[in-house]
């Protein structure tokens, strides 16, 4: 009983220390601050109520990511918050906003998972091992999500290019 | 080269020269180098606009707030002190899912809440009043509760004062609710404070950089002479266990370190101690277990537990429940997770079978399952059976001549795994187990390793792992006074 619950304890320290990250994270799949806080509400009542497993810190920050993820994917699957995805390069936003518009433009275009590796490598600057722990799923598999994520947004900017092109 | 191994080398942003050249060559290749950079771009500056101090200019409906709120928005700081705890927001936070909870596992903390009676310490700033409505402190812990009412930029943090504790019992947790105009949440120190202190500062930080200071006068429910107990020390076989002991109304604290004395194991090159090992992709659940023990009894608990390590030390801190009988205790420290000597085992071919004895490798039984020279890669698999022995790492080949071979990728799988956590999740349910973790250890493992090609016509070579950790037999014990 003692290492269960001193488990819980170690998990919810470090979604304390980590929680700048997980909203990092939470925002970037969510695409709201306001659905990401609820998110990671939620997600520490379930560090909190989890009275399982114990890794090394490591691992425990793997679990951790895994906790936001499922509990994101949840509310995406409750909200279908996500917008439909535009053309690329089109940009309205002409504030600070813009590089979050354009964010929100390309990742709309990448199914869910290549969404969570896209963020997770390059928003939280996680190694492809990383991000293999997090989402369960072997290193050459991230790394092939990952190239089919760029061959993706690579047509949709030529496209985004090429309408730009005849419009003019 | 071709585009996919080029590509590969883009996504991992090693590109080599011959990558470099074959670039140049082609535009395929260039612009997924191109759109690798622009995401990448897009996605650090878009995570960083929305992570902001600023945020995003989406703002959320406001919510509703209170005319006397609307009101209090254009004074300044008010410091308020209550004469008792508002009796709505008592029930308020009384009716917190967390505080109750709690106080179904905490029997000490809800005495120790009745104990501390109520006063009410609020700040009012920019609409927004932060209240801490009761604190309790003993000499095992400090426990604040408070709300916060009105439209905060969020995420916001809770700054608690520090605890005069030494070794793992210095940080804090924190849980919060969201409330009918605000929040309201509790903030436990991990440790008491120091027993001499007569002012404790808690602030709140919103992630705008606004912050609502409070200043609070500090009564302990309980005193400390004679249920503080410090300096507990003693070593063993190069490790080193310190402690101190809170006996509290809410409950019992233990305070903990270990030393690896003279820095042995990071010295050669062997690993550090650590709390566990690594799970669930280690070859055994091994955690290194500080307890506080009545006789041989473990005592109840623990709630809380945080730790960390430098490499020569590892420090916890673990809350029990309150002792009244302090005769026959002990601290009891074992379990430790150190770094063994480097793994070098030979395999040898003997006309067209491989001679690949099985071994013990820290009470753990070892057995090559299979060795495979293929065109593309050698593929060995091992099998490993109960024992001590936590975690294999940073695996090569080395070959007759002296060349070295690199792990290209490497894959744990437990087969009964799934089956096995089913059992026992059940059993736990059940109460016929206490530590469903330990399921994990009783299952075979096989370590799939997949190594740079050796010669196809190789009939000898040494398999090494230079990362070895195991749990050491070092048990340490010190008998806690009972006064």
């Amino acid at each position: 009983m003692e290492s269960k619950t001193e488990a819980a304890g170690i998990e919810f320290k470090l979604f304390q220390e980590m929680r700048q990250q997980l909203y990092r994270y939470a925002i970037g799949i969510l695409g709201s601050p306001h659905d990401a806080e609820d998110a990671l509400q939620e997600a520490s009542l379930k560090v909190w109520r989890h009275t399982g497993q114990l890794p090394d810190q490591s691992s425990v920050s793997a679990w951790l990511y895994r906790v936001v993820v499922n509990t994101c994917r949840d509310h995406l699957r409750k909200k279908k918050r996500r917008p439909e995805p535009r053309p690329l390069e089109v940009h309205t936003a002409q504030t600070r906003d813009r590089y979050w518009v354009e964010f929100e433009a390309m990742i709309a275009h990448l199914p869910e998972r290549q969404q969570e590796i896209v963020i997770l490598r390059f928003g939280l600057d996680l190694t492809f091992k990383e991000v293999a722990d997090v989402m369960m799923l072997p290193e050459s598999t991230v790394k092939y999500q990952l190239g089919k994520a760029i061959d993706t947004l690579r047509q949709e900017y030529k496209q985004g290019e090429e309408a730009a092109g005849n419009e003019m | 080269m071709k585009c996919e191994d080029v590509r590969t080398q883009i996504l991992e942003e090693l590109i080599s020269p011959e990558a470099g050249r074959h670039l140049e060559q082609c535009a395929e290749c260039r612009s997924f180098l191109a759109t690798l950079q622009r995401m990448k771009l897009t996605v650090r500056n878009g995570l960083d606009t929305a992570c902001s101090p600023k945020g995003l200019n989406h703002k959320k409906p406001p919510k509703r707030v209170r005319p006397l709120l609307a009101v209090a928005s254009i004074l300044l700081a008010i410091l308020i002190i209550l004469p008792f705890v508002s009796p709505t927001v008592a029930r308020q936070l009384e009716k917190l899912p967390f505080v109750e909870n709690i106080f179904r596992n905490d029997e000490g903390l809800r005495e120790g809440y009745t104990l501390a009676g109520g006063k009410e310490y609020s700040v009012t700033e920019n609409g927004v009043t932060f209240t801490v409505h009761r604190v309790v402190a003993d000499p095992a812990r400090t426990v604040f509760f408070y709300s916060i009412e009105g439209e905060i930029a969020e995420p916001y943090e809770i700054e608690p004062p520090r605890t005069a504790w030494r070794y793992g019992g210095s940080g804090s947790t924190h849980r919060r609710e969201t409330a009918e105009n605000g929040y309201t949440g509790q903030v436990e120190l991990h440790g008491a404070l120091d027993q001499d202190i007569e002012i404790a500062r808690i602030t709140l930080t919103s992630q705008d950089g606004v912050q609502w200071p409070l200043d609070i006068p500090v009564e302990f429910i309980q005193e400390f002479e004679g249920n503080l107990i410090e300096g507990l020390s003693v070593e063993r076989d190069g490790f080193k266990l310190e402690a101190t002991v809170g006996f509290g109304i809410t409950g019992t604290r233990l305070d903990w370190q270990v030393t690896d004395i003279d820095g042995i194991f990071k010295k050669e090159g062997r690993g550090k101690i650590r709390l566990s090992s690594g799970f669930p992709d280690s070859l055994q659940f091994l955690e290194m277990r500080v307890q506080l023990m009545s006789g041989k009894q473990s005592l109840r608990g623990p709630y809380f537990s945080g730790g960390g390590g430098s490499g020569i030390s590892v420090s916890s801190d673990i809350l029990y429940e309150p002792i009244t009988d302090r005769t026959d205790l002990k601290v009891r420290a074992e379990g430790f997770i150190v770094g063994g000597k480097p793994l070098k085992v030979r395999a040898r071919k003997f006309l067209w079978r491989w001679n690949t004895p099985a071994f013990w490798l820290h009470d753990t039984f070892t057995r090559w399952e299979r060795v495979n020279l293929r065109d593309d890669k050698t593929v060995i698999t091992l099998k490993f059976i109960h024992g001590r022995l936590a975690e294999l790492d940073d695996f090569y080949l080395v070959d007759r001549l002296g060349n070295r071979y690199e792990l290209v990728n490497s894959e744990l799988t437990i087969p009964d795994l799934e089956a096995a956590y089913t059992k026992a999740s059940e059993d736990f349910r059940a109460g016929k187990i206490t530590d469903i973790n330990l399921v994990h250890n009783r299952l075979e493992k096989y370590y799939e390793l997949q190594f740079e090609p050796l010669p196809q016509d190789e009939r000898v070579f040494t398999l090494h792992a230079d990362t070895v950790l195991y749990k050491s037999k070092t048990v340490l014990e010190i008998p806690v006074p009972a006064e």
